[in-house]
């Protein structure tokens, strides 16, 4: 290994290819999308260089700094919504319990269902005038609501799924990072006489702290940039009161046809994203820990 | 170590020369074609051989024949609304009718085909015909000059053919870029089941609506069926009521930009809707609701009434729709105080095809544009979908959808029409009136405000 990267020639013959690739998949359009943002265009006409007002237009608009908070609850929803339940059962699972494997399968099968298909199960189920939960609800004798037409519920309707399906998804995470801690750190845990509660929170939990940061990066971007699952549920609506950065995005080039403040606004989302990034490395700087 | 690394790379400069050497082949190749003429040529080159390849080779009637391009909206061949049916069916007719063109459809499903255009065109890849929508949708690409104007190639004689007014919301500085080939008008369907097992009159003033809502409302009917989730289906209500209120020409004056928003009548106008949101007149659950879900509802009996394009007589006469011949359509009514007249009509003239300018054919391209448009005029009356914009025998109508002809029956004596407010107006200026009747339904937003807040796109 030593020797590889000491061998710059083949260092930079692998590395190459992979950074081609990167650059003109992420760099070139987010570059671009950089260079739009500067422009006032319609996506067919002239483009017309306005400097920041795109960026200044944006801090000011009610429905993108809806749409901005909204992104950050769906990033706090999900660090509560899904790492602690996925950490709770990753601790469970690893410990060799009965049927370890089919309850790992259970947890994984949302991650495997495709989002417009959780999509149109939720939307069913909030159906106001057939949907499972009013009937539920209405069972118990409480009122049914207009779950996704509702501006004061819509927000908590749309997130509930969206932390739901990937719960699974940081459980496998958490889960894979457990298993590879050695099995006689905890033969010494149990000699010393640790119970499980004990063992979990003084030995698992500060071993697998890297993964538990990857867990937690991968749950914060992808809240900051979530599209389909809003978009399949609502479309941001009603009222701008589930909109998310990306569907007001999309709805500014494609409806609005506004490239330039779609584009401020998928700028807005790199930096954003960039800015979350750098505070998880920061806050959580774990020192890889091999065994 | 070092030798597996030699073999690695060997390996890797193979690979890398092997993608090259077929990249040059590309570009080798497509240079000799471009110089011929642009990508769209290179393209329908490519087509042209392809399916000269598929036929019979040396088969010299295929080789002289011109290649058009097609992209439409009309996705589904198997669909049943009308609109497909007669497209398809030109389609299938056109390779009779015209057998000089090969014509090469490619069908998006309507919202991925509005990104699909978009994407072509700032590519400059537009396909030589497509289907688009008229007015303030169309205004950008003739702005930008990437459709033709199609006057050369329409003669007095099919001038004669086309009926009046149909045109309007293709032509733009004098140029006409599209033919028309329906006219689709918004009316109130009602479910006349419904109002008789509930000894409703079917209303013929505004106050008789309210009355109707207030008793659907107390049955625990939606009166009025609304999928105001995706928008759009807000515009119509809210462009009848200023319809009525304003009239077709001041409400039009205030769409063009000639004339302001801030008026009493349109005022007026916003506070009916809201009244009539408030009154429970769309259900309980109208934000959340889809088109989609709202036509269901309709269709099911679920819902009394429904304010809706003619292109809801199929839904409603087909054979799976509880309400099969129960449904009428009727003039919405006038609203007291109002300027105006119940003859002046929501919907209009404006989809269409038009012929991308860097066509290779423009001629060719034109006749079957218009091929195509006439063709479609004829059948989709038949097919029960909006009314003809041509002139035509149209042979025996005694299958022709019931809700269509009593559509005609209503429109026959219109004084005017106010196209559909998104077409008409387009991209941000849509959006925002879009959102401004959503707030108006949900009642976040004063009926004054709302006149306000809809002048910012004449400003």
């Amino acid at each position: 290994m030593q020797k590889m990267l000491g061998n710059k020639k083949a260092y930079w013959i692998f590395v190459i290819p992979a950074f081609v690739i990167y650059l003109v998949m992420a760099f070139v359009p987010i570059a671009m999308s950089g260079y739009y943002s500067t422009m006032q265009w319609d996506g067919i006409g002239e483009k017309i260089f306005i400097g920041i007002d795109n960026y200044l237009k944006l801090i000011k608009n009610e429905a993108f700094l809806l749409s901005a908070r909204n992104s950050l609850i769906l990033a706090i929803a999900s660090i509560i919504g899904q790492l602690i339940p996925a950490l709770f059962f990753a601790l469970v699972l690893a410990r060799k319990v009965k049927g370890e494997k089919v309850y790992r399968t259970i947890y994984f099968i949302p991650v495997l269902l495709s989002t417009v298909v959780i999509g149109q199960l939720f939307l069913k189920i909030y159906n106001p005038d057939y949907g499972a939960l009013n009937a539920l609800l209405q069972s118990f004798g409480f009122q049914g609501q207009d779950w996704l037409g509702d501006k004061r519920f819509v927000l908590a309707s749309s997130l509930f799924p969206i932390v739901w399906q990937y719960i699974g998804y940081h459980m496998l995470i958490l889960y894979t990072g457990i298993k590879s801690v050695p099995a006689d750190i905890y033969e010494a845990a149990q000699i010393d006489g640790a119970n499980e509660r004990q063992m979990a929170f003084h030995v698992t939990i500060p071993l697998i702290k890297s993964t538990m940061k990857v867990s937690l990066t991968f749950a914060v971007i992808g809240s900051l940039k979530l599209f389909d699952l809003i978009w399949v549920l609502t479309k941001g609506g009603p009222l701008h009161a589930s909109e998310v950065p990306s569907t007001l995005m999309y709805t500014s080039i494609f409806s609005r046809m506004e490239y330039g403040m779609g584009s401020a606004m998928a700028i807005f989302i790199v930096l954003e994203c960039l800015f979350f990034y750098f505070l998880i490395e920061k806050c959580f700087k774990v020192e890889n820990i091999t065994y | 170590m070092k030798k597996r690394l030699v073999k690695a790379i060997g390996l890797m400069m193979s690979a890398v020369l092997a993608l090259g050497c077929t990249a040059c082949g590309n570009s080798g190749g497509n240079a000799a074609a471009e110089s011929e003429g642009t990508q769209e040529a290179v393209q329908a080159g490519k087509e042209a051989a392809k399916a000269d390849a598929n036929e019979a080779p040396g088969d010299e009637a295929s080789a002289e024949k011109v290649t058009i391009t097609l992209w439409s909206q009309f996705s589904d061949p198997n669909s049943t609304d009308g609109n497909y049916v007669a497209f398809y069916n030109a389609l299938e007719s056109i390779k009779t009718d015209m057998p000089n063109v090969e014509v090469i459809h490619e069908g998006t499903e309507s919202e991925s085909y509005k990104v699909k255009l978009k994407t072509a065109m700032a590519g400059n890849e537009l396909p030589d015909v497509f289907f688009n929508w008229g007015a303030g949708t169309m205004k950008p690409y003739v702005d930008a000059e990437l459709v033709l104007p199609l006057d050369e190639y329409m003669t007095d004689d099919v001038k004669g053919r086309i009926l009046g007014g149909t045109l309007d919301n293709f032509i733009f500085d004098g140029k006409t870029y599209g033919y028309p080939y329906s006219v689709a008008v918004a009316s109130l369907y009602v479910n006349t089941e419904l109002f008789e097992q509930n000894n409703v009159k079917i209303p013929e003033t505004y106050d008789e609506l309210l009355e109707a809502v207030d008793a659907f409302s107390a049955a625990g009917i939606t009166p009025i069926s609304l999928g105001e989730k995706d928008l759009w289906p807000g515009l119509m209500i809210f462009g009848i009521h200023a319809i009525r209120m304003a009239g077709a020409e001041d409400f039009n004056a205030a769409l063009n930009g000639t004339a302001s928003f801030n008026t009493p009548e349109l005022t007026e106008a916003a506070r009916k809707v809201q009244e009539l949101a408030a009154r429970g007149g769309f259900g309980s659950s109208a934000m959340g609701t889809s088109e989609d879900d709202a036509v269901a509802a309709f269709k099911q009996g679920r819902a009394a009434m429904m304010f809706m394009g003619s292109w809801l007589n199929g839904d409603c006469e087909a054979d799976d729709a509880a309400v099969k011949g129960k449904i009428s359509v009727i003039k919405f009514p006038v609203i007291e105080g109002g300027k105006g007249s119940v003859d002046e009509f929501h919907g209009g003239s404006g989809e269409t095809f038009l012929v991308s300018s860097s066509c290779e054919h423009p001629a060719e391209a034109a006749a079957v544009a218009q091929y195509i448009c006439e063709k479609m005029s004829k059948d989709q009356y038949l097919a029960g979908s909006g009314m003809p914009a041509w002139e035509a025998e149209m042979g025996d109508t005694s299958g022709l959808n019931r809700l269509s002809q009593e559509i005609a029956n209503l429109t026959a004596d219109a004084t005017g029409y106010v196209y559909w407010l998104d077409s008409l107006t387009g991209g941000s200026k849509a959006d925002t009136i879009m959102n401004e009747i959503a707030k108006l339904i949900d009642g976040s937003v004063t009926p004054e405000d709302f006149c306000a807040n809809l002048q910012t796109i004449n400003e």
